[in-house]
């Protein structure tokens, strides 16, 4: 099993599935290993398939770069007067914004 | 001849030179490195610093100062290296900030830290005279300390060494001065430059390269336009006085194809 980021757990969709596993896991209906491997395979799944599939492009335009770091291929970036602009070419804006990105060509 | 304390220009005057205009030499990079005298965990400093970028595979951190603005590179050995600032002193205060940040990231804050070493290691600076400057005659005058080598470079290149500088003398009258490891090196370096050079004065506008317009693509149908054209690019070769502008056919090739249409 290649390691994947097991940062996708905390979006919305990793919460609500992590949040079903402990309710299966606290009633016995189903083993902790089972929830681990389970967990793994989401991760897997995100990974391929956010790569591959989703082509979606959002597009971050800021006003000013207020702060970067690179450390650990992990790129942090920290902007001001950031306008997020949808594929659907609606824009929304906000005062500050943290980008958090990891290398998406190598995993783990 | 002290400089003037302007900082937001980082410029000074020659004025002890020159009787009537005064020349504003713009130090446009600060080159400085020095050591501190302890190991640096690079991945700490990174993790805890902003505007920071450090490659594992590399044992090289790079960091990036707003106030002075510069570019800073450091080494897990303690060497640091601050390139970009725009005055000795500048340079000098981005290096002491560094070094107290480092200080500070790495624990060391009830140790007194020197900046071991510190030494400015280049500084590039132009100056614009108000005169054209004829090179080649420089060179040939002076072919020991000179190179000149049309071809290659646009500029001579005069290898100073008291104080230790190189010096690159323009057509134009632009010089640049590399390799000058202070300020008060520059001016004199430049003084001793206008010295040598104002004998080989000429008018800015002979040496010019752009007193034509830029050649512009004309339709085949209107030929009297380009009958006109052709004679106006006749008449510019004809009434030059000086041997220089022959020595600089070379440069323009697309004017030497000219002579073949019009010959």
């Amino acid at each position: 099993m290649s390691l994947n980021y097991t940062m996708y757990r905390s979006t919305t969709i990793g919460e609500a599935l992590e949040r079903t596993l402990e309710e299966f896991a606290s009633d016995e209906t189903i083993t902790k290993n089972l929830v681990k491997r389970v967990l793994l395979n989401f991760d897997k799944a995100v990974n391929t398939k956010l790569a591959t599939q989703v082509k979606n492009r959002y597009t971050f335009k800021a006003n000013k770069l207020r702060a970067y770091r690179f450390c650990d291929n992990v790129w942090t970036f920290v902007m001001e007067d950031v306008e997020v602009k949808d594929p659907n070419k609606q824009a929304t804006k906000y005062a500050h914004m943290k980008i958090v990105a990891c290398d998406a060509s190598r995993k783990g | 001849m002290a400089p003037d304390s302007s900082d937001e220009n980082n410029t000074f005057s020659a004025s002890s030179a020159v009787p009537q205009d005064v020349m504003t030499i713009s130090i446009n990079n600060v080159v400085c490195n020095y050591s501190l005298p302890m190991h640096i965990d690079l991945r700490k400093l990174a993790l805890n610093t902003w505007n920071v970028s450090y490659d594992r595979s590399g044992s090289l951190l790079t960091k990036q100062k707003r106030h002075p603005g510069c570019h800073v590179k450091i080494y897990n050995s303690g060497k640091v290296y601050i390139v970009g600032c725009k005055s000795e002193a500048a340079s000098r205060q981005a290096a002491r900030a560094v070094g107290r940040e480092i200080q500070k990231i790495m624990g060391k804050t009830d140790q007194r830290i020197c900046l071991r070493k510190f030494r400015i290691n280049n500084i590039l600076a132009t100056c614009k005279f108000p005169f054209g400057i004829l090179i080649d005659q420089v060179n040939r005058k002076y072919p020991k300390e000179t190179y000149y080598e049309p071809e290659l470079t646009v500029g001579l290149i005069w290898r100073m060494t008291e104080p230790k500088a190189s010096i690159r003398i323009h057509t134009t009258g632009t010089i640049v001065v590399t390799g000058a490891t202070s300020e008060a090196d520059v001016s004199i370096a430049v003084e001793k430059i206008y010295d040598y050079v104002k004998d080989f004065q000429c008018d800015s506008s002979k040496t010019a390269r752009n007193t034509r317009e830029p050649r512009k693509r004309k339709s085949a149908s209107n030929e009297a336009e380009i009958k006109r054209s052709k004679q106006k690019m006749d008449n510019v070769f004809v009434d030059d006085e000086t041997s220089v502008n022959w020595f600089y056919f070379p440069y323009f090739p697309f004017l030497f194809i000219c002579m073949h249409l019009v010959f």
